[in-house]
Formats: C-alpha cells, sequence, structure tokens
C-alpha cells in the first residue's frame, strides 16, 4: 500500500486527515504518550482498559526517547 | 542518571520558585523531550499548574504553554464530572443500601487533596464494596444501565478478583471500576480490605473516603505490587505526586518507613530526586533481604503466570465464548507457529 492510499484511508468523517489534526494541535500533540489522550477522551477510555503508554520502557531514562509506561493509569 | 527535562520537571513540581533552574542550563532544555516524559507520567496537567503557580511561564516557548493549558483545561472540566458522576453513584448506593468507599484517584479528588481539581489526571471511577454486597452491587448497576465491555468474558474465579469487570453507562462520561479488593490475591497478605473494616462498619453516608495514611499506603503498595515498582524499581511522577500533596510526612505510617520495605523501597527509588526530606539509610544486610525477597517475588509471579494460563486452557474446554475470543485472537498469526496452527485448527472444529 503506497502512502498516498495510506493518507487517503486515514481521513476521518469531519473531512480531516491525522496529518492535517496533529498540524492543527501543534507539533506537541504528536508526541503526547497516548494514555493522556485516552484519560482526555472519555468515550475511548471508557472503551479500553489497554496501558496508555505506547512505550515499554519505564522509567524515564536520559536517552530514551520514548515516554515512560506510567503505572496503572486507572486511578 | 537523571535526564534535564526530568530535572526540570521535578524542580518545577516540588520545588520553590527560586529553585528551578538548580542544576539546569534552560539553554539545554527540549521542550519535545518533556512533553513525551510528562505525558507518559500523566503529569501534563501537573506541570501546567506548577508552572503557573510559580510564575515561571517566561522559560517555556507561547506553544509549549499553550498546548499545555489546553491538556489542563481539559482535564479541569473531565474531572468536574467525575466528581458529580461519583457523587451521584453514591446517592445511588446510599438508597439502596449498600457501603462503599471511594479509592485512588477519584478519593484524592474528593478529598481535596490537591490545591485545584485539574492537576491530577483520573481514569475512572474506584470504589470498594463489600464482598457480600457483591451481587446486590451488580444488580443495581445493570438496573442503572451500567453494562460491563462486550468483550468482557466471565471466567471461573478461585480467588475474589480485585475488582469486578469494569462497567461503562452510555448516559454517563467516566467508566466506573467496583473494587472488590484493594490488590490482586497475591499480595493481599500485605495489604489487604481488612484496613477499611472499621470505615464500614461507621454509618452509611453518600460520599466516603479512606482517611489520609491509608491514601498513602494504598498509592504506595499499588505501585510496588501491581504495578511492580518493587521489582524493576520504576518510579512514577503520578504517585510520587500524590504522597507529596497527601503531605506524608505527617502521615502516622511514615513513622514505619524503617520497617516497611515496600515504603522503604518507594522513598529509596525516588532518593535521587530529593523530593522528600526522609533520611532512607539501607544497610548491608536490609539489602540481601531486599534482594532476596524480590526474588522470592519473581518465583511467585512467574508460578502464578503458569498457573493463571493453566486455568485459562482448561476454561478453553467449557467455555464457548472464551473459545470464541481464542479464534479471533490467533486467527492472524497461527500460520506461522506449530503450536498455534494445532489450536487454531482444534478451535475450529
Amino acid at each position: 500500500m503506497n502512502k498516498e492510499n495510506k493518507d487517503n484511508e486515514e481521513i476521518a468523517p469531519s473531512g480531516i486527515t491525522r496529518k492535517d489534526a496533529i498540524k492543527k494541535m501543534g507539533k506537541y500533540a504528536a508526541l503526547t504518550a497516548l494514555g493522556t489522550f485516552m484519560i482526555l477522551n472519555p468515550k475511548k477510555a471508557q472503551a479500553t482498559s489497554a496501558s496508555p503508554s505506547p512505550s515499554p520502557s519505564p522509567g524515564g531514562d536520559a536517552d530514551d526517547d520514548t515516554p515512560p509506561a506510567p503505572p496503572g493509569w486507572g486511578g | 542518571m537523571i535526564s534535564l527535562e526530568e530535572k526540570l520537571l521535578v524542580n518545577i513540581l516540588y520545588r520553590q520558585e527560586n529553585e528551578v533552574l538548580k542544576g539546569i542550563d534552560p539553554d539545554n532544555i527540549n521542550f519535545e523531550k518533556l512533553i513525551k516524559l510528562a505525558s507518559g507520567h500523566l503529569m501534563l496537567p501537573a506541570l501546567f499548574f506548577n508552572i503557573q503557580k510559580k510564575k515561571v511561564s517566561y522559560l517555556f516557548p507561547k506553544d509549549f504553554i499553550e498546548y499545555i493549558k489546553n491538556i489542563f483545561e481539559i482535564n479541569k472540566a473531565r474531572n468536574r464530572i467525575l466528581l458529580s458522576e461519583a457523587k451521584e453513584l453514591s446517592e445511588l448506593f446510599y438508597k439502596n443500601n449498600i457501603k462503599h468507599i471511594f479509592l485512588k484517584g477519584t478519593a484524592l479528588l474528593l478529598s481535596n487533596v490537591f490545591e485545584d481539581i485539574g492537576e491530577r489526571m483520573v481514569g475512572d471511577i474506584d470504589f470498594i464494596i463489600q464482598h457480600k454486597d457483591e451481587e446486590k452491587v451488580k444488580k443495581v448497576l445493570e438496573k442503572n444501565n451500567y453494562c460491563t465491555s462486550s468483550n468482557h468474558v466471565d471466567l471461573y474465579r478461585v480467588f475474589k478478583p480485585k475488582h469486578l469487570p469494569r462497567m461503562v453507562n452510555k448516559n454517563k462520561t467516566i467508566a466506573i471500576e467496583p473494587h472488590l479488593e484493594l490488590l490482586s490475591p497475591k499480595y493481599r497478605g500485605f495489604f489487604n480490605s481488612k484496613k477499611l473494616i472499621n470505615t464500614f462498619k461507621e454509618e452509611i453516608i453518600a460520599i466516603k473516603t479512606p482517611n489520609e495514611p491509608f491514601l498513602f499506603d494504598h498509592c504506595i503498595y499499588a505501585l510496588q505490587f501491581e504495578d511492580k515498582g518493587f521489582f524493576n524499581s520504576n518510579h512514577s511522577h503520578r504517585s510520587i505526586y500524590d504522597i507529596y500533596k497527601l503531605n506524608c510526612k505527617k502521615s502516622l505510617t511514615i513513622k514505619n518507613i524503617s520497617k516497611d520495605i515496600f515504603i522503604k523501597h518507594f522513598f529509596l527509588t525516588i532518593a535521587e530526586f530529593k523530593i522528600f526530606d526522609i533520611p532512607v539509610a539501607s544497610s548491608l544486610s536490609s539489602n540481601c533481604s531486599h534482594r532476596l525477597l524480590i526474588q522470592l517475588f519473581k518465583v511467585s509471579v512467574h508460578i502464578e503466570n503458569i498457573y493463571v494460563k493453566n486455568l485459562i486452557l482448561i476454561q478453553l474446554f467449557f467455555n464457548s465464548e472464551l473459545r470464541g475470543r481464542a479464534l479471533t485472537k490467533i486467527r492472524i498469526h497461527y500460520q506461522h507457529k506449530t503450536l498455534l496452527n494445532y489450536i487454531y485448527i482444534w478451535l475450529k472444529a
């Protein structure tokens, strides 16, 4: 699947692509750990109980660019 | 080695305004890294609140402040809804004569531990009920449109689970988690709901939260056991911030710090941040016993994992719903692995 098709597939019902959405929200949105968005979007948070962070590495290491996995995010 | 960004996060969260740049060259701060770190620890709202409180927003780019301000405001609005839904839930239980106590983030917000309700990110409404009320609570919640997620499968239970399945209500915003216990069965020898017996004995009131020493203990034990902080020495800024806000120095349990290896471990893990002025000495003998305990725990966790896996395999024979779910899970990968291939063929038959 080429990139163009992939972008087309990501067009939301609102009519904007994921790329546009990130552009609109600012560069920081793309760097924010998934868990933060999962909590802020209650319907998504209701539907899942998966780990919020895309990173398996905890602790916030100095040389690690990925966000740490927070502990149980439910409470 | 603590990264520059984590040093800054710690200084902003826990130190005075004039100490925010202690040991930090502001020119070397990578704000993108700071967003990753703080959001990974669910601390963006607390970061914004403390930047405003300590009047240090001049240290950050405008778009950075704008972004975390938005996150803080969305979180604050969500927490307002959470508190209102917790109160509604409490009234519902009160009417039905069900004793309940709020836990974790919800309890911290209800106890006014934070200066601003927007500071703390909370996933769901946690509360604990008495074992004898389990069926009654299920019925009351079902009658009031709460239901478990569609992919939930009931498994045979040997021990009381920590909590009933997470429940949602299409007319409400926040999911709920009714607890029967505080920790998973294997950790209950160290910390369990017996600590709340006296609170349960009290007369039913609409909103009930545990006292601060209990919230302190629960926060540390949950991090040490459920989130494996004791085994891998992970730290969580959300938990550290909770403890900081609970004013742990005044907490009675802190007197047990040298006796309680888990509380001691929590403070040893974060000693490098120099947040709490608590002397946590670590002797050679305590180090050895500590390591031995960690090894014993690792073995017990391993045994439990094997036990749980076997239990699920046995239940595959009797539970068609579970078989259907397993079939869906392995459908994608079964061609590449011999064992999965066998299981796939067996399940499909």
